[in-house]
């Protein structure tokens, strides 16, 4: 249709007049030390910034931007706004370094050093301070304690099951309101004494078994509120110690960047979880942030060489993990870290870029159990107790791909707990892990369960756990993944001294509809079950390699037109230890005939075309992301 | 509260206690804000009254008993609190508490003892058909919420059994917030420090309106009890009850009204004391200019 002249004209008018007004944006400016709420917030002097976030809020609309001086401002902070599709209201703090802009819901008194701390038995390093509320996080200078179920148990270092916990930790003692700590004694996260600290102590978590449900304020630090489109970038805050998120969002697209999570359960949270997209949380991109739980990974490798040298006794446990303590057998699963950088993910996040480490998850089932389309990718996840990255109960059209994996001690999870529908399609992709030799020789020697790189399986609880009851009738000895199934290819994997495969589920149960093609492993064995062979999982095109140590199934994983090399165990593990992409540049399997994955052309189009082994798909040389926040 | 002001400290008063007079304007603007300073006189002419709880109808009238209070530091701390004897309870049927829309409850309250079961800290409803309406209670130790559009359910429920668990002989500062088809959110500072204990809230379910049916449960307004009809009143709250103030608006305040209320100023410095009389001099100074 040709537009008459009068038309264009008026057109031509409309945009000179109209748009420049249209793409007009406000810097609100807020600083908590010398602005004041009553100033117009237009410059960041004391004359004229505003003391508050919220205050600044009230005042912003599409396209404006609120920039936030150096502080500590309290949280919770809850903020009603909503920017437009091209126009996000963007809240940044002025610096992005760690700790310059804190939001924080720990106590105030105890974190500015207000309330005395008294000893209460000083052979065991005990403390006590008076505290008003319940907590579920204590951070000493940036250290995670761990809690425990009671004092007795604080005081022997014994978690709720009767294993031997972390060094370190606290008991709340709701009716007589006192807080005890211990810190630890060695020095190597300074003092013991918990008056040389900055703590920061948070509030009770949220509701529900996990205690990851949203069920007030005090669970956030951050809350982006309304069940809607909100369009709000948030970038280069410190969150510090909330119920249970750093950023709640209750709404749907949202971009977190840049930003630090201390003593979070989770980083970025959605509303809830449902298989029914339209009342989740939708669109919410998580980058380069920083999120972790440290020492939790510490703790963990500590307990272990105590256990080695005999220094602490394992409880008669029916599991052999003993050092799970930060699972939620250390005080009760509503204090659980198996939470992650989200949480309550419902359709098309995408997790990118993001240092997540020294903590028990990357991505765990509270994170994703119905997440729909989630992308993570480009993300180092290093130094965590269990997975990286779940897909159970029911996660549809996963992308994991890109992502630099180091010391997880066991990266990928399919081991759904919720019944059908089960976790599909999944793709694993252009990934690669690297595991310490000494770490899975330091599991299998203290536990004697060795770690595996890919767990998978549906346990019997599917169909018997009462949460179930819609399979009571269905067949158990097939598990088909739904869509294109779990797709694993092109992955680079060093796991000496571990296995490829954790089996969760009876060997009679077989798998289906479950692919790994064009993969290096790099591993001591199969599976630690000597008779799984991995039943109907399809292995085509992979490179095995044993280390330490030679056995016979790394046939089966090689699969179809697949190589096991023949190479000593000491030349791949010396190797091993060199630069990941230093490693790829000069790997034998780069020569590898590699075969297309069609089955994985939704996640990656080019996927029937692969022709190569390992990641760096096609020749392209594989590189480190770039990860954290960027200052 | 307390605004008893000498003139000849108003100008100090100006510099260094702004917070507390935005408490006194946001008190002001309250439907109705009982002081409990020796009576149970309210703002806007709605008076309470001190009843025996256990009596059909709510009668006869007690004579109320006016405890001293101490230790909160809150801006608007008073200093006496009615006392509660575990049968006595308030009660008004003003019109004007019987609201449908956005509104908010506040008391400020230290419990005698955390008794098994429930208490009712502020109450326009009946626990019968027909009769419901707002109420803000506690159950063993845990504060909750119920809504009743229609007075015949309560289609809004907000419990927490992991919620914060009131302690006895603490002073506690405890808001209910009503949005209609929005939110019913509590809130629960400690005046003594400042802090907030806990927050909750529910979007589940919230109506539109709150039923103001003049029936005698959504009639009278109630505060330390709920009404029980025939029976007198229910979840008295128990002996020793201290509550020091209560106030009821006709909208939704702000967070930051609600933190307001329970704001602990920071200590007053010699520099701001000495600023305050340094404007009070140059003020003089320019008086006598003139």
């Amino acid at each position: 249709m040709k537009i008459p002249p009068p038309v264009t004209g008026l057109l031509a008018w409309f945009c000179g007049c109209c748009l420049p007004f249209a793409a007009h944006a406000d810097v609100y400016y807020v600083d908590g030390k010398k602005g004041s709420d009553s100033s117009d917030g237009r410059s960041p002097d004391a004359e004229h910034a505003l003391a508050t976030i919220q205050e600044a809020a009230r005042r912003a609309g599409p396209g404006d931007v609120i920039t936030v001086a150096e502080g500590v401002y309290e949280g919770p902070i809850d903020l009603h706004i909503a920017g437009q599709p091209d126009r996000p209201i963007t809240i940044q703090a002025a610096s992005r370094k760690k700790n310059a802009v804190i939001i924080t819901n720990a106590e105030p008194a105890l974190r500015k050093g207000a309330v005395p701390w008294t000893v209460v038995d000083e052979s065991l390093g005990l403390y006590r301070a008076a505290l008003a509320r319940p907590t579920c996080r204590i951070l000493y200078s940036g250290v995670d304690l761990q809690p425990y179920a009671s004092l007795d148990a604080l005081k022997t270092f014994v978690t709720a099951d009767g294993n031997p916990g972390p060094r370190h930790g606290y008991y709340y003692d709701e009716k007589a309101q006192m807080l005890y700590v211990r810190l630890h004694v060695s020095g190597k996260y300074g003092s013991p004494n918990p008056s040389d600290h900055l703590i920061c102590v948070g509030p009770r978590t949220g509701g529900g078994y996990a205690g990851n449900n949203y069920d007030g304020p005090l669970f956030f630090n951050l809350g982006l509120r309304g069940n809607k489109p909100l369009h709000v970038v948030v970038d280069g805050f410190t969150f510090e110690t909330p119920g249970y998120a750093g950023v709640y969002v209750d709404g749907s697209d949202v971009v977190v960047r840049n930003s630090w999570f201390l003593g979070c359960r989770a980083g970025v949270s959605g509303r809830r979880e449902s298989a029914d997209p339209s009342v989740t949380s939708n669109r919410v991109t998580v980058e380069f942030c920083d999120y972790h739980q440290y020492p939790a990974y510490d703790d963990m490798i500590e307990l272990l060489e105590l256990r080695k040298e005999g220094r602490i006794p394992a409880a008669a446990a029916r599991f052999p993990l003993f050092w799970w303590s930060r699972k939620g057998n250390g005080a009760g699963n509503n204090n659980t870290y198996e939470t992650g950088i989200c949480n309550l993910v419902g359709s098309d996040w995408i997790v990118r870029n993001n240092d997540i480490h020294d903590a028990f998850e990357g991505l765990s089932t509270w994170a994703i159990r119905w997440s729909k389309g989630l992308v993570v990718t480009g993300n180092r996840l290093e130094r965590l107790v269990d997975n990286a990255v779940e897909s159970e109960d029911h996660a549809f059209g996963m992308r994991i791909y890109g992502n630099y994996i180091v010391n997880v001690v066991e990266p990928f999870s399919w081991q759904p707990l919720g019944g059908e529908p089960w976790p599909g399609s999944i793709y694993i992709y252009d990934n690669v892990v690297q595991s310490d030799l000494a770490l899975n020789q330091l599991i299998t020697a203290v536990s004697d369960w060795t770690p595996g790189w890919f767990k998978a399986g549906a346990s019997s609880q599917n169909w018997e756990a009462p949460w179930n009851s819609h399979m009571k009738d269905l067949p158990r000895d097939v598990v088909r993944a739904p869509g294109d199934g779990v797709v694993v290819f092109n992955n680079t994997v060093f796991f000496p001294g571990g296995e490829f495969l954790t089996r969760v589920q009876p060997p009679e149960r077989k798998f289906e509809n479950f692919r790994f093609v064009n993969n290096v492993s790099v591993a001591a064995g199969f599976s630690r079950q000597q008779e799984d062979l991995g039943g109907g999982i399809a292995f085509s095109h992979n490179a095995w390699a044993y280390a330490p140590e030679g056995g016979v199934r790394g046939q089966v994983f090689a699969g179809a037109d697949g190589t096991v090399f023949p190479e000593s165990s000491s030349t791949w593990i010396a190797s091993m230890s060199q630069n990941a992409e230093d490693i790829l540049d000069g790997a034998p399997w780069k020569d590898l005939p590699g075969a297309g994955v069609p089955s994985a052309t939704a996640a990656f189009p080019g996927a029937a075309d692969i022709h190569t082994v390992g990641a760096g798909l096609n020749g392209r040389p594989w590189k480190m992301p770039e990860t954290g926040p960027r200052e | 509260m307390k605004r008893a002001i000498s003139s000849f400290i108003v100008l100090p008063l100006l510099l260094i206690g702004f917070g507390s007079l935005q408490g006194a304007t946001l008190l002001d603007d309250a439907v109705a804000y009982w002081d409990f300073e020796g009576n149970l006189d309210g703002t806007h002419s709605i008076n309470l009254t001190d009843v025996s709880g256990t009596t059909a109808g709510m009668t006869p009238t007690v004579v109320p008993t006016f405890n001293p209070v101490s230790g909160i530091k809150a801006v608007n701390a008073g200093t006496q609190a009615v006392a509660f004897d575990g049968s006595n309870v308030l009660k008004t049927n003003a019109a004007s508490l019987r609201i449908g829309g956005a509104q908010t409850l506040w008391l400020r309250v230290n419990l005698g003892s955390i008794p098994s079961g429930t208490v009712a800290f502020m109450t326009r409803s009946r626990p019968v058909n027909s009769q419901r309406g707002i109420s803000l209670q506690m159950t063993n130790g845990h504060l909750q919420g119920y809504l009743s559009a229609d007075g015949t359910t309560y289609n809004t429920q907000l419990t927490n059994s992991s919620s914060y668990a009131l302690q006895a002989s603490s002073w506690y500062d405890i808001s209910m917030r009503f949005d209609p088809s929005n939110v019913l959110r509590i809130d629960l500072y400690d005046p003594v420090t400042g802090t907030l204990l806990d927050s909750m809230e529910t979007t589940a379910n919230v109506p539109a309106s709150i039923s103001t049916s003049n029936s005698i449960g959504s009639g009278y307004f109630q505060v330390g009890s709920i009404n029980n009809g025939s029976s007198g009143s229910a979840y008295i709250v128990p002996d020793g009850t201290l509550i020091e103030s209560a106030a009821v608006w006709n909208s939704y305040l702000s967070d930051a009204d609600v933190r307001s209320l329970s704001a602990v100023p920071e200590p007053r410095s010699i520099s701001m004391l000495m600023m305050g009389g340094a404007s009070l001099a140059m003020i003089l100074r320019m008086s006598r200019c003139r």
